[in-house]
């Protein structure tokens, strides 16, 4: 089922007054769609997948699930109600009942009702579903992070929802095995065709995982596009720098010419970069580059059209596969991803390159 | 700034709003309106009552003489200072006691320490009225077995008393009634911060130079101090309220205290005074109510305190040496007051066909004849029923009643729920004898008299649901806030409405605390007294009114066979509650 949400907003009372925790936030999610709501901490993402659930009851603005208004107009419709299906972020698996009672619990609702026979079974599939069939009668409390999070995901499959809620449902594992279910949880609703809204802090996550991604801040979205589009395309410096690694440069216009490349006066140097419609000399503009689009060399490269500048190492962390290397151009710290194999000396004075098409270019 | 129209709106879908959250919190606010009815009902009642002239069911018009008589008696002021000095006293002899007890038994080598943790706890197996029959039993001034014994002691080096020495029947035997009553409760109080101390404290204190007194007194003493002022205040609001030494000990020596003169003014004294009971009762309320106020003050002021941490620490061991011995002579002399000397009275005078001093020469007496006679009397056994009725209806609501508020409190699901912690706190500032003075008079006028509940097994149920509703409530409380909400959320999201959440998922994950809380309530409703006999009729006999009945006609046997069959009950019943909260405890 499709699922918009229109205007929605939500306020909260605390100590210090009235909180605006959702702005008026607008999306649409298509049938069999796996959507992301990025963003850090208190931005709102979780508020959002909340009251899509039901567990929160919005101030303003109305929820659509397929074609039923499930939330607006001063009403909330209760979460047992709401076709739906959630991971949480604890999991919240009951530790009073055994794996298949906490996966079957669904199928003995009232609304989901399914008689026995039929329902042992439906419990085994979906258990298999996240290979967790051979721990059918293990109680809970025995179970690992990934495991627990295995049964939480079956759990919120069981009862066949049209919409699966996942409320940063791998912050808790470590670092390997969110890897491995990042693939599988993907997996599975492509199989499954389900419509999915995920919420993460994690840009790695949404970029792997998402059809489409909204970067949210402060209650509002701020960008919402294809994880190419968000990463290759951000259309401001919040999202550049939330969307992995970003350097920027704060600097005048100093040619804007109608068509062709610009360039910006950056102090240390000046860059040649496209410029946003309708920027003009003298403007001030922000440049921001990505450390994998530089590359550094000791000498200057001479090749036509490349920007470059040039910055001593302060710091070079070995990473495997590159080398994280900070360097000082013009008092300003500047990160460059470098090949595994340079060997780089503390105080080495380096050219960084870059390619007029690598920047992107903010208004200030 | 984006305006949002659908941010107000109208009055329709308001009132659809509002609907939709009394659909989904029907339970909890039911519960809560008949909570809030049978906690107000009966003290709006009894406050309008002392202003009404004339028996409750045929009230005469409104007045003020009942305050003015009230406070122009003599014996009012006087009950209301023998009250208070009798708790402040006996608070101070409580907390003396309780508190060498928690250190003695937690931060030092006492022998036997672990055993005295055990043996400490048995009191809590005899009621209050049982205990204070004992000690008249042994130190009544002319029979009493003790006082025989001391007669012949001082006989020996030459000096005679006609009666005496000791008469339990004055002040002081109230004060040291009560003094060794409350050990129990203060030392469980205090014992747990004795244990969590943070040891490096003191070692801190220690490595500063400090010695083992001055670590005390500077260190251990003023981090102990909040816990130690609270367990005060609430054993002298306890002392307060206490009924049953001074009914069973207070009243034979014609000294009254807040409790029994209401007991007097409104079931004994002819004319029954109803009005003026219900100022007495007012004016109780007041007291107690602003008395709680303060210890909540002085609870909340001792939680800024960080020293005792829930962490698992190996609390260090200060060596006593040749004092350990002396240490563990004053326990067995405590356990001894507590448990023992009462305990034998009651069960030598059980055995006999009339109180007689304890010598040889009577056991030829000794017979089984009153436990006998107990089982074979109708009445008793109609007692029974009633008394397990009430234990298991008591204990039932209370807790259900309990868990449904305490849900909605803790998860604020419906508006004022803060209120309604306030709220269910209030009880717990009323005495049993104004709770059940409250009831009478609610039940005896109009309207709600043609109820007919008066007199029944229904209202001691009901009086007791309420004085025990705030230990409920505050019990589920933290029990409810242990469980992650995520998991009832999980409930509602895999389809689950809430009353079906709450019980399949809340109420089994919290399961030792409520069993935990329904023993509590049930001992304490096994062993009832104030409430049982100011509400007491012919169709509500319970233990407590039987006993006192018993004892009243001057059958002290026949009420030392039932005290000793109860206690039989209690003791097992005891041990299985510290089961239950050593198993809260370990969960946490």
């Amino acid at each position: 089922m499709k699922v918009s949400v229109r205007r929605l907003v939500k306020n909260y009372d605390s100590v210090q007054g009235r909180v605006v925790a959702l702005d008026g936030i607008d999306f649409d999610i298509e049938v069999g769609e796996f959507y992301t709501l990025l963003g850090p901490s208190g931005c709102g993402k979780s508020t959002t997948l909340r009251c899509i659930a039901g567990l929160e009851h919005p101030d303003g603005g109305e929820i659509i699930i397929g074609e039923k208004t499930v939330a607006g107009k001063g009403r909330s419709l209760p979460p047992n109600l709401r076709p739906i299906g959630m991971v949480f972020q604890s999991y919240a698996i009951w530790p009073h009942m055994t794996v298949f009672n906490n996966v079957a619990f669904p199928l003995k609702q009232v609304k989901s009702w399914v008689p026995n026979p039929e329902r042992t079974e439906r419990v085994m599939e979906t258990l298999k579903l996240v290979k967790m069939e051979a721990l059918a009668d293990r109680p809970t409390p025995f179970l690992s992070g990934g495991q627990q999070q295995r049964v939480a995901l079956a759990r919120a499959l069981v009862s066949r929802p049209e919409v699966l809620l996942l409320d940063e449902p791998l912050s808790n594992l470590d670092a390997k095995l969110r890897e491995e279910l990042r693939i599988e949880i993907k997996q599975l609703t492509r199989e499954l065709g389900i419509t999915t809204l995920y919420v993460t802090h994690d840009q790695l996550e949404a970029l792997a995982m998402s059809d489409r991604i909204a970067v949210m801040r402060e209650g509002r979205i701020l960008q919402e596009g294809t994880p190419r589009d968000i990463y290759l395309r951000p259309q401001t410096p919040f999202v550049a720098q939330f969307v992995g690694q970003v350097n920027f440069f704060q600097g005048g216009v100093a040619e804007a010419p109608a068509s062709g490349m610009g360039k910006v006066d950056i102090g240390a140097g000046s860059f040649a970069c496209a410029l946003p419609q309708g920027t003009g000399i003298g403007d001030r503009v922000i440049v921001a580059v990505r450390p994998e689009n530089m590359s550094a060399t000791r000498t200057r490269s001479d090749e036509n059209g490349v920007n470059v500048i040039q910055g001593v190492v302060e710091q070079a962390v070995f990473l495997g596969d590159s080398i994280d290397c900070q360097l000082s151009v013009d008092g300003q710290m500047i990160r460059a991803k470098v090949e595994q194999t340079a060997d780089l000396g503390l105080g080495e004075t380096l050219y960084l390159a870059f390619r007029p098409e690598a920047c992107t270019v903010f208004r200030l | 700034m984006y305006v949002d129209q659908s941010a107000r709106p109208g009055l329709m879908s308001r009132l659809g709003g509002a609907w939709d959250r009394i659909r989904n919190n029907v339970l909890v606010i039911g519960v809560s309106a008949v909570l809030v009815f049978l906690i107000l009902v009966p003290v709006v009642r009894l406050i309008i009552n002392s202003f009404i002239e004339g028996h409750p069911s045929v009230p005469e018009g409104w007045t003020l003489n009942n305050y003015v008589s009230a406070y122009s008696m003599p014996i009012f002021y006087e009950a209301l200072a023998t009250t208070l000095w009798i708790s402040s006293i006996g608070t101070f002899v409580t907390l003396a006691i309780a508190v060498l007890f928690a250190w003695l038994i937690e931060r030092t080598d006492m022998p036997f320490r672990n055993m005295a943790w055990v043996l400490i706890l048995v009191p809590m197996a005899i009621p209050g009225v049982l205990f204070a029959l004992g000690w008249t039993l042994l130190l009544s001034p002319k029979v009493g077995a003790l006082n025989m014994l001391l007669r012949e002691i001082f006989a020996i080096v030459g000096i005679t008393f006609e009666k005496g020495p000791i008469n339990i029947y004055s002040l002081g035997g109230l004060i040291f009634l009560d003094g060794v009553r409350g050990v129990t409760t203060v030392f469980l109080m205090v014992v747990g911060s004795f244990r969590m101390m943070d040891p490096s404290l003191e070692e801190a204190a220690r490595v500063s130079k400090a010695g083992t007194f001055g670590t005390f007194m500077q260190v251990t003493l003023p981090a102990m101090l909040p816990a130690v002022l609270a367990a005060g205040m609430y054993s002298f609001i306890s002392s307060m309220e206490s009924f049953e030494a001074p009914l069973a000990v207070g009243l034979p020596g014609g000294i009254f205290v807040l409790s029994t003169l209401i007991y007097f003014t409104t079931r004994i004294q002819a004319p029954l005074d109803y009005g003026l009971g219900a100022v007495f009762g007012v004016t109780f309320m007041l007291i107690m109510i602003l008395l709680l106020i303060g210890y909540r003050r002085v609870i909340r002021h001792s939680e800024k305190y960080a020293t005792v941490t829930g962490k698992g620490f190996r609390p260090r061991v200060t060596t006593i040496g040749r004092w350990r011995w002396p240490a563990f002579g004053m326990f067995v002399l405590y356990f001894l007051a507590a448990v023992v000397a009462p305990f034998i009275i009651l069960a030598w005078t059980s055995f006999l066909p009339g109180y007689r001093i304890p010598s040889v020469s009577v056991f030829p007496l000794l017979t089984w004849s009153n436990y006998v006679e107990l089982f074979e009397t109708e009445r008793v056994l109609n007692m029974v029923w009633n008394t397990l009725y009430l234990m298991l209806v008591t204990a039932t609501i209370t807790m259900l009643f309990a868990f449904v508020t305490s849900w909605g409190i803790v998860r604020s699901q419906v508006r004022g729920a803060g209120w309604l912690d306030t709220f269910v706190f209030i009880p717990h500032a009323i005495p049993g004898i104004v709770i059940a003075l409250a009831l009478i008079m609610a039940y005896l006028s109009p309207p709600l008299r043609y109820l007919g509940i008066y007199g029944s097994m229904t209202i001691l149920v009901m009086g007791l649901v309420v004085s025990y509703i705030s230990f409920g409530t505050r019990l589920m409380n933290s029990a409810i806030m242990q469980i992650q909400e995520e998991l009832e959320q999980a409930a509602y999201v895999a389809g689950a409405g809430t009353m079906r959440t709450l019980f399949t998922i809340t109420l089994p994950l919290l399961f030792p605390a409520f069993a935990a809380g329904w023993i509590w309530v049930a001992v304490h409703a096994l062993r009832s007294f104030s409430i049982p006999i100011m509400l007491a009729s012919r169709d509500n006999e319970v233990f407590a009114i039987l006993l006192w009945e018993y004892w009243d006609e001057g059958s002290a046997s026949l009420s030392s066979a039932l005290g000793v069959l109860m206690i039989l009950v209690l003791v097992p019943m005891t041990l299985l509650l510290r089961r239950f909260i050593t198993q809260i405890s370990e969960q946490r």
